[in-house]
């Protein structure tokens, strides 16, 4: 919000509703800034993983493989001697880092073609939305599973077969939200005024698509984290020493019946990650306020 | 009824091409060449240029892809790789079990879901409610492959209910078939059964509040018989619409639950594949479970035309 100096006089205009409004109703949605908070901890913990962690997460100590919980290794240690709780911190920076590009990519790749889309119409609109339904109706793992059976493993392979599996939600939310200002009087004025097609895409359309685009954003996110999840414990994703949250995970599957500790650990992170950023999704549409909670 | 059959099967074949389209291209756009992983990893310049010939791989970019489509319309899926075997057979080898993992878990899923959403919805607001909309945000959280490992480790490790992996063929032992079936389709029924669950809940409320409902409550009919018989039909179209992206999901699963419970299904094959680089297996699988889904899709589409006769027009 911004407070002007006149209000505090008590005088001139009253407040308009700015920003602030959805910020507002965003911060009486406990859910969501519990979501909000977990997801913003987590990526500071990782971030800072290096300071927080006196164990490199690519060396073992052959002497201390397979140990349970301790005060030296509070999550103890897997097959090769190394510390699953500092695998966990550095495997985060992975995990999230993976699906900010998988997320950008859909970005870049759906966005710009949905709002082309709804700008133009006919049939540039018919054919992207014609390619978007085939990519949609394939399942979204089995997808990414083949493109990397295709281009091989590796963790930048694998986010961008996510990209492109998710490219088309987002280009069906940025359609969506075009048609729905394309008709609006302010499209007609510019236009009238002379506006090239380009900036009343970028001035006129995306700005106002740019709400329910952050909703599907964060809910990309979460699909995304799941699916470097997926991908890693199958070991189609980060490729070792690496480590992510899957991986590790994938890694400790073997001795699980001897020592459940990391799976748990490495599972409760990804299905709380996940979470957060559905309800924080979920929290931004609700705070947007012009679409109904289905 | 028959144009609008005919309409949903023409989109089903242009969209069918376009799968293969984009699969191709991926195949030789993207770095890696096909012919080096056909040779094996130890070849040399030589014989990689000779596997190169022998598929066909030094022609024209538009001539493999004619003979790819039309070996496709003859239901030709090409050879595998690896000992080059045809595509197909693999495959239908593989089929019965996933489609038992598949129909196991839709059963679970529903089982789950059908009583949960309607419940929830008729008890809109009340705790139990809310204890179910809770439960089903927490399924739609939970990786299949976490849940999958807590089940094996609680109900199979540590109080020995369950074997921990196997299948067995349906035919050689139905009963040990349906036994080691129950812990991956609870795998994959529950993540499931969480999306629907919300489905259900949001259009059995939305319907419960129509006047057509509110009328049928007013001339004295129980609830049972209202949700049963005026409420249900109208509620399931747009359940039926998620069934068909749940039903993609669930094959989708298949690739993690067979890896972790060890099914021989197309799952574990296509994960093989992967591995061992076998890019005509890969697509292959890739390009007969579009096909399953855009058939089941059709049938989707069909049943709009049984559920709603507007639609037919």
């Amino acid at each position: 919000m911004i407070v002007t100096a006149s209000q505090g006089r008590g005088k001139g205009p009253r407040p308009k509703m700015t920003r602030g409004g959805g910020i507002d109703r965003f911060r009486r949605q406990p859910l969501a800034v519990a979501a909000l908070v977990f997801v913003v901890v987590i990526t500071i913990v990782c971030i800072l993983a290096p300071l927080l962690t006196p164990y490199p997460f690519d060396r073992g100590v052959l002497a201390d493989t397979l140990q349970g919980p301790s005060a030296r290794h509070p999550l103890g240690t897997d097959d090769v001697g190394r510390d699953v709780l500092s695998r966990l911190l550095y495997g985060g920076r992975t995990t999230l880092l993976a699906a900010v590009q998988a997320t950008g990519f859909s970005v870049v790749l759906g966005v710009p073609a949905g709002l082309v889309a709804a700008f133009a119409g006919g049939w540039v609109d018919a054919c992207l939305s014609r390619v978007a339904d085939a990519i949609m109706t394939f399942p979204a793992l089995l997808l990414a599973v083949v493109i990397i059976g295709i281009t091989g493993p590796g963790l930048t392979n694998a986010m961008i077969a996510i990209g492109v599996v998710y490219g088309p939600r987002l280009f069906r939310v940025a359609r969506a939200a075009g048609l729905a200002v394309l008709n609006e009087t302010y499209i007609a004025a510019a236009k009238t005024v002379g506006c090239s097609p380009l900036r009343i895409l970028m001035r006129h359309l995306l700005p106002n698509a740019l709400s329910p685009l952050l909703v599907q954003v964060s809910l990309t996110m979460a699909t995304a984290v799941l699916a470097e999840g997926s991908l890693s414990f199958l070991g189609l994703g980060v490729q070792p020493p690496q480590s992510s949250w899957g991986a590790v995970l994938g890694r400790s599957v073997p001795q699980m019946s001897q020592h459940p500790v990391p799976v748990i650990a490495a599972g409760v992170l990804i299905s709380l990650l996940v979470l957060s950023f559905n309800l924080l999704g979920d929290g931004i549409r609700d705070s947007i306020g012009r679409e109904r909670k289905s | 009824m028959l144009t609008f059959a005919a309409r949903r099967l023409g989109i089903l074949l242009i969209t069918l091409v376009l799968v293969t389209v984009i699969g191709f291209l991926l195949i030789h756009i993207t770095p890696g060449d096909p012919a080096v992983a056909a040779a094996g990893p130890d070849a040399d310049q030589a014989t990689i240029a000779a596997t190169r010939t022998e598929l066909g791989l030094d022609r024209p970019l538009i001539v493999q892809f004619w003979e790819y489509m039309t070996g496709l319309v003859r239901l030709d899926f090409g050879t595998s790789f690896d000992g080059g075997r045809p595509v197909l057979d693999a495959i239908t080898d593989r089929l019965p079990a996933t489609l038992s993992l598949v129909v196991a878990s839709l059963l679970v899923a529903l089982l789950i879901s059908i009583p949960l959403g309607v419940g929830t919805a008729v008890h809109r607001g009340t705790i139990w409610d809310r204890i179910g909309v809770l439960l089903a945000s927490l399924g739609v959280a939970l990786p299949d492959f976490f849940v999958g490992l807590v089940l094996v480790l609680v109900l199979a490790l540590q109080l020995g209910m369950f074997d921990a992996t196997g299948y067995v063929p349906l035919f050689d032992d139905p009963i040990q078939w349906a036994y080691l079936l129950v812990l991956p389709a609870l795998t994959l029924g529950t993540t499931v059964a969480a999306e629907l669950t919300r489905h259900i809940r949001a259009s059995v409320s939305d319907v419960l509040e129509l006047d057509y409902v509110r009328t049928a409550r007013a001339k004295g009919l129980g609830s049972t018989r209202v949700i049963l018989k005026h409420a249900s039909r109208n509620a399931a179209m747009p359940v039926v619409t998620v069934f068909g992206n749940q039903i993609a999901r669930l094959l989708g699963g298949t690739v993690i639950v067979e890896q972790i419970f060890s099914i021989p299904g197309i799952g574990q094959l296509l994960v093989q594949s992967v591995f061992t680089r076998d890019i005509p297996m890969v697509l292959g699988i890739g390009i007969f479970i579009a096909m399953i889904v855009l058939l089941v899709n059709v049938l989707i589409d069909l049943s709009y035309g049984w559920l709603n006769p507007k639609v037919r027009a």
